[in-house]
């Protein structure tokens, strides 16, 4: 595949904007399976000087079907530090027609303040040509100008279900400007040359087939081509920094936040009421970690600079709100203040995302949070949320590598990683039916780790009323009614919450005649079965690795025969290990299920494999005992 | 399902509550005391996590230095934050209209949070640096802050005026919330120089309480007979009205609403005339034959309907088929389907000249809708335009003519005495079809007799059948057959939609993995994908084996109902679905060669209500063969809460009925 994509042209190609968009000259391959076709593309990046920088961007789509059409609609956003203007933009016919363009009063201009913060200086601009003759051509050109420089863009050129004809990423620097990069899936050098006392930089790609979506696959930015630039020296508001080193990366954030985690007394003076007595540094960190739960909420304001440069410990003191600069940096406050060692992290959020790539000093991260090494273990601390446990980072922040900023400056390390052993759910089923058919049950389950995310988040943000309507909406039985429910958690590095369902299902087991149909795992069957593809392009990546035990137990009526029984299966491979055993005895049905699930990366190669894999577990979940009346 | 707006218009209170109250409570900002801190659970909820504990507005009318009138609002809110879940309230959002000449000027924000510190209420101010605009729209603003020291069991309290510039839009108000109100007052004070509708909404007792009139003296300008032009002294009767309504349950989203807005208490206004004093009304509200003709003179409507537009000939020609009128309505009805995008919903009045959306070929909902009508007479076909209101947009009221209830545009031709509705918004609608959401009780006609069109759930009738068949192979080795269901018009509609951002590949591999044994599936095809007028059809044939001793089988497929839709085991409001139920499935089956049947399914009939709805599942057998039959009807699309019940429990035995399994024993 690799090879058909990456013919890069090792000349330097001047790019010119007016070019015939007959959609009659695009390749066959290029149209096959696409539902649009990336004709031109350039990015360019004008590096001006440590603080300034032009970013242009051109484009050209040709939309082939209705499916395509989301990429024909022109976004950007803009703030206080980084403008946008001269947006233009044509529309062409299939043959490549100029049909009309961009007037500036269609151009919609919007908030893009969003749900989650209380204001930013984020706004947005919209436009769309909404022409329904496909095929057709879209044309769009822009222009930002960076003042300061933290953040240079990247370049992406691969849209999901998208051909690319040809793209380009051109970045101009001064001649003594030191620009680093870093290439993913991009295998030759760029193109460098120079004009004048100018550098320049020249990456491009042509004819690569369109990429689809593939259940399992490896994270995006690490499968398809895209470059990544970054500074050395650079300067945004008031302040300078230097980033070819992590260390350096971290003296600047430390420098931005210098000052910021003065305390006032009265908050002194109850944190030190607090924790003065105790003398274990573990139970300290919890105690204030607890305070900074009760007495705090998340609300979120980034404006300009703010957007990296925490609002100070008064600040929090006084409004009790902050973001999650605000909020880890004056967790850091209170604990110095305890005189332990806290240090403020920053780290790329999101439910297992890639953290950073070591080798590539940037500024990756969308979220801060902070820990404090302590003798034996790291405490990790995510000071935006009021119900997690202390230590506990779960799928948003665990698992990956972090920015630590200490006095000397930035540090990579590891958050808590979490294995299949720490990511558990234990289930007790006991059950009975009765001659009608009516189910009733006892559902005991211990979820922990990440596998305890989603319930905690059930039984600490839903009222009583939602719960039940979620209960009662959620599980995979005809009929039914939670009739009690009740939550239990335990915090610990490894949090814990214990749930008991009380459950009846009026018509759970079919009947026929004399006969009885039960499917006796009622409650943890494999969602789905992995669609087959004999063409799977990548490979195959588990992301967590946990283990279920479920243990069931039914009581039926007496006086029935067993007629028929699922198979036992046991399954041991790579990607896990999984085994369901049935037995009928004394008027009572027992299932032992055992589901493990290794994380990792597969080659495409065992693609088929792991689809029997998942049908074989598919089919035992849904084993059905058939009784009938003696 | 007029039913609420009906009710309580007339004051027949079928499902009233008594949550007026006489009694005032005279609350004043800032007067919290530890008191106020000693409840924890709320008898009106004890698992709240807040407590709207008193909402007050006012709205007064004042002049304005145009010597013209402004409205004068005054808003103050009291919250019981009890639990961090709710911890969002404390973050307020206030919308501002802000036009091009006149704008809501929003003043006077205080807000104090109080919390209980070691027995003593702490009052933190909220500090006005903390106030954010945010220019969300290009009529809109919205000033937001977020109260300070937030903790839970945390009072906040709030208070504001806004002075609006738009006095024949005086602002309705809404008793309830998505957390229980133990208080919530409006009062207006309306000179009689306005002439208001009031229009209650809900399911209570919304007459006005402490009804007063007073008296004052306006300085303003103008009158009905507009030969005055100088300013004037203006002694007004003013009118004040007062709604109190107490202890008020939260309100929360089920299943199958169409809108809350349609149960929520609220209250709305809508001017119905200026009534200088000595004059003639001088009427805003009109009459539907009045509104009718304004509408199609309106620049923003129907103008260009009346016009020649010359504009359209070139197109128009193409289109028409000499002598056959409805293949003439049906191609212009395609032509703008096929060529226009619909760019938003936003209401029933054209943004551009519909010659402007006619060259962009593109437009909101009404403006393909006008250019659908506009292309018809042009075409001397007989086409008006119909007005309506979406479920989601709540119900219009048929009899009084308030433009602002309504948001959407169809279209209406009569071709021999046949009417016929059309929808040229939606790419995947047929010719006289429209999407359901449009069957929300009376349209209107907007033409020289505005008549009302209904348009109600109820009446819709929506088919699906689906064949399943089964035969021995020739070789006797293996079950063959084939798999054909037509969907019904609506059906047929989502899942057109849905296609269009799928393949047919994608969906077979789908209906493939669907089964739990193996099967293979040979030719696929999905009919009258395109053909919009007809209704779909998915057909496959299958092949499987029999191996087993004894077989366990729902010939059903994947058209059983393996839950119950009704998942809630109560019920607050009616259920609204979008159509009534008529689903058939017909299964032949061959016994397969080398078995026989052991055992197969009863026929039952069961009735729903006497002649509301049916589930009958009928199966017969012969030495060779196994014919069965299911069908699920339910006559009418909406039912009261008391109905829920029963609702749940006919589809309870659909889903035990539809999973029963037949089975075959190897003969030995």
């Amino acid at each position: 595949m690799r090879k058909i994509c990456f013919l890069c042209t090792l000349f330097f190609y001047n790019a010119t904007f007016s070019q015939n968009y007959d959609v009659a000259l695009i390749n066959d391959s290029l149209k096959e399976n696409a539902n649009a076709v990336k004709r031109f593309e350039e990015l360019r990046v004008i590096i001006k000087s440590n603080s300034k920088a032009i970013v242009k961007h051109k484009y050209v789509i040709t939309v082939l079907k209705e499916a395509g059409a989301d990429l024909a609609d022109y976004h950007n956003s803009y703030s206080k530090l980084q403008s946008l203007s001269n947006i233009s933009g044509t529309l062409y016919d299939a043959k490549g027609k100029e049909i009309k363009s961009v007037k500036k009063k269609d151009i919609g201009d919007f908030s893009a303040v969003g749900d989650i913060s209380l204001m930013s200086d984020g706004r947005a601009k919209h436009h769309n040509f909404y022409y329904a003759q496909y095929p057709y051509t879209v044309a769009y050109e822009d222009e930002q100008e960076l003042d300061g420089i933290f953040f240079l863009p990247s370049w992406n050129p691969i849209e999901l279900e998208c051909s690319v004809e040809q793209s380009s990423f051109i970045v101009e620097t001064p001649a003594d400007y030191v620009l680093r990069f870093k290439q993913i899936a991009y295998t030759n050098q760029p193109v460098q040359s120079t004009e004048k006392d100018r550098k320049i930089y020249n990456w491009q790609v042509k004819n690569l087939l369109p990429v689809a979506y593939e259940q399992y696959q490896p994270h995006w930015d690490e499968i398809n081509p895209a470059v990544y630039i970054a500074p050395s020296l650079f300067e945004i508001g008031d302040y300078k920094g230097e980033m070819s080193s992590w260390k350096n990366l971290g003296l600047f954030i430390k420098d931005l936040n210098n000052g910021r985690q003065e305390l006032p007394e009265n908050i002194k003076a109850d944190i030190h009421k607090l924790t003065d007595n105790v003398s274990d540094n573990y139970e300290k960190v919890k105690l204030l970690y607890a305070y900074l739960q009760k007495n705090t909420r998340y609300i979120s304001v980034q404006i300009g600079i703010g957007g990296w440069q925490t609002f100070d410990a008064k600040y929090v003191a006084t409004k009790k709100y902050g973001d999650c600069k605000a909020l880890s940096n004056y967790m850091v406050s209170l604990l110095k203040e305890m005189n332990l060692p806290a240090k403020y992290v920053l780290v790329n959020s999101g439910d297992y995302r890639n953290g950073l790539w070591e080798d590539f000093p940037s500024p990756y991260f969308n979220h801060a949070i902070m820990c404090v090494p302590l003798q034996k273990d790291t405490m990790w601390l995510e000071c935006t949320s009021q119900t997690v446990s202390a230590g506990y980072m779960g799928s948003f922040t665990g698992n990956r590598k972090v920015l630590l900023i200490d006095d000397d400056g930035g540090h990579i390390v590891r958050t808590p990683t979490y294995k299949a052993i720490d990511n558990l759910q234990l289930r007790k089923v006991s059950a009975s039916i009765n001659e009608e058919g009516a189910l009733s049950a006892e559902v005991d389950t211990h979820y922990t780790g990440i596998q305890q995310d989603d319930v905690h988040g059930l039984m600490n943000g839903a009222t009583e009323e939602e719960k039940k309507k979620y209960l009662n909406s959620t599980l995979s039985l005809p009929t039914y009614s939670v009739e009690k429910f009740v939550y239990t958690q335990t915090k610990g590095l490894i949090p814990t919450v214990d749930e008991h369902l009380s459950i009846t299902a009026p018509d759970y087991a079919t009947i026929t005649g004399k006969r009885f149909f039960i499917t006796p795992n009622f409650f943890n069957r494999s969602a789905s079965k992995l669609e087959e593809d004999k063409k799977r392009k990548y490979d195959i990546q588990f992301f967590s690795a946990y283990i279920d035990v479920d243990t069931i137990q039914i009581k039926i009526p007496v006086n029935y025969t067993v007629e028929a029984m699922p198979k036992n299966i046991s399954l041991k491979t790579a990607y896990g290990n999984y085994s369901i055993n049935f037995t009928v005895k004394d008027n009572f049905i027992n299932v032992l299920r055992k589901n493990e699930r290794n994380e990792g990366r597969f080659p495409k190669s065992e693609y088929q494999a792991i689809v029997n894999y998942f049908d074989e577990i598919y089919k035992a979940d849904r084993g059905r005992i058939v009784l009938t009346k003696n | 399902m007029m039913r609420c707006n009906l009710i309580s218009f007339f004051g027949l209170f079928i499902l009233s509550f008594n949550a007026k109250s006489q009694e005032q409570s005279n609350i004043k900002f800032g007067d919290i005391t530890a008191k106020d801190f000693e409840t924890k659970i709320y008898s009106i909820d004890s698992s709240a996590q807040a407590v709207i504990l008193y909402d007050y507005g006012s709205a007064k009318y004042v002049t304005n230095t145009d010597s013209w009138f402004d409205i004068s609002y005054t808003y103050h809110k009291r919250v019981r934050i009890l639990n961090k879940n709710a911890f969002d309230l404390a973050t307020i959002q206030i919308p501002l209209y802000k036009g091009e000449n006149s704008e809501d000027k929003l003043d006077k924000i205080e807000a104090v949070t109080y919390t209980m510190e070691n027995g003593e209420v702490i009052k933190t101010k909220l500090d006005k640096q903390s106030l954010f605009k945010d220019k969300a729209a290009k009529y809109l603003t919205i000033e937001k802050f977020t109260f300070p020291n937030i903790k839970e069991g945390s009072i906040i309290e709030y208070s504001y005026t806004i002075i609006s510039p738009r006095s024949y839009n005086l602002r309705g108000w809404t008793f309830q919330d998505r957390y229980p109100v133990l208080e919530s007052k409006y009062e207006v004070t309306i000179p009689t120089l306005f002439n208001y509708i009031f229009l209650p909404n809900g399911y209570y007792d919304l007459q006005p309480i402490n009804v007063k009139e007073d008296f004052k003296a306006f300085i303003i300008y103008g009158s009905a007979s507009s030969s005055r032009s100088e300013s004037y002294r203006y002694n007004a009767t003013l009118t004040h009205s007062e709604w109190v309504l107490k202890n008020l349950p939260a309100i929360v989203k089920e299943k199958f609403v169409t809108t809350l807005q349609n149960h929520i208490s609220k209250i709305e206004f809508q001017i119905k005339s200026i009534d200088y004093p000595g004059e003639a009304p001088k009427p805003i509200l009109s009459t539907w034959d009045q509104l009718s003709k304004d509408l199609l003179k309106d620049e923003q409507f129907g103008a260009a309907l009346a016009e020649k537009n010359k504009w359209m000939e070139d197109d128009l020609e193409k289109l028409i088929i000499k002598d056959d009128t409805l293949a003439t309505a049906k191609n212009i009805f395609d032509f703008v389907k096929n060529n226009f995008v619909a760019t938003s919903f936003d209401g029933i009045y054209l943004n551009e000249n519909l010659k402007k959306t006619f060259q962009d070929k593109k437009g909101n909902a009404s403006e393909l809708n006008l250019v659908l009508v506009a292309l018809l007479k042009k075409a001397k076909i007989n086409a008006e335009p119909l007005i309506l209101s979406t479920r989601d947009n709540g119900l219009a009221y048929e009899m009084y003519p308030l433009i602002n209830k309504f948001n959407y545009v169809i279209t209406k031709v009569l071709i021999n005495e046949k009417e016929y509705l059309l929808d040229a918004s939606k790419k995947k609608i047929g010719f006289n079809h429209l999407p359901d959401y449009c069957y929300n009780g009376y349209a209107r006609i907007i033409g020289e007799k505005p008549y009302l069109v209904p348009l109600f759930s109820d009446s819709l009738k929506e088919k699906k059948i689906t064949n399943i068949n089964f035969y021995n192979s020739e070789d006797g080795k293996n079950i063959v057959g084939s798999f054909s269901s037509t969907l019904g018009h609506f059906e047929s509609f989502d899942f057109r939609e849905e296609m269009s951002n799928s393949s047919k590949e994608a969906y077979f591999k789908k209906v493939k993995n669907g089964f739990s044994y193996d099967i293979t599936l040979s030719n696929q095809s999905i009919d009258s994908l395109d053909k919009l007028d007809e209704r779909i059809a998915i057909k496959y044939d299958f092949a499987t084996a029999f191996t087993e001793d004894i077989i366990y089988f729902n010939p059903l497929f994947g058209e059983a109902y393996k839950t119950n839709p009704f998942t809630a085991t109560t019920r607050n409001y009616p259920v609204e679905m979008p159509y009534p139920t008529n689903e058939v499935i017909i299964v032949y089956m061959d016994i397969p060669k080398g078995y026989k049947v052991d055992e197969i399914p009863k026929s039952i009939r069961v009735k729903y209500n006497e002649e509301d709805g049916m589930f009958e599942y009928i199966v017969q057998a012969d030495a060779n063969s196994i014919q069965l039959r299911s069908k699920i009807t339910l006559n009418r699309a909406n039912f009261d809460p008391e109905e829920y019940q029963s609702l749940r429990d006919f589809f309870g035995q659909i889903v035990k009925k539809q999973s029963e399994q037949i089975v075959f024993k190897k003969i030995k």
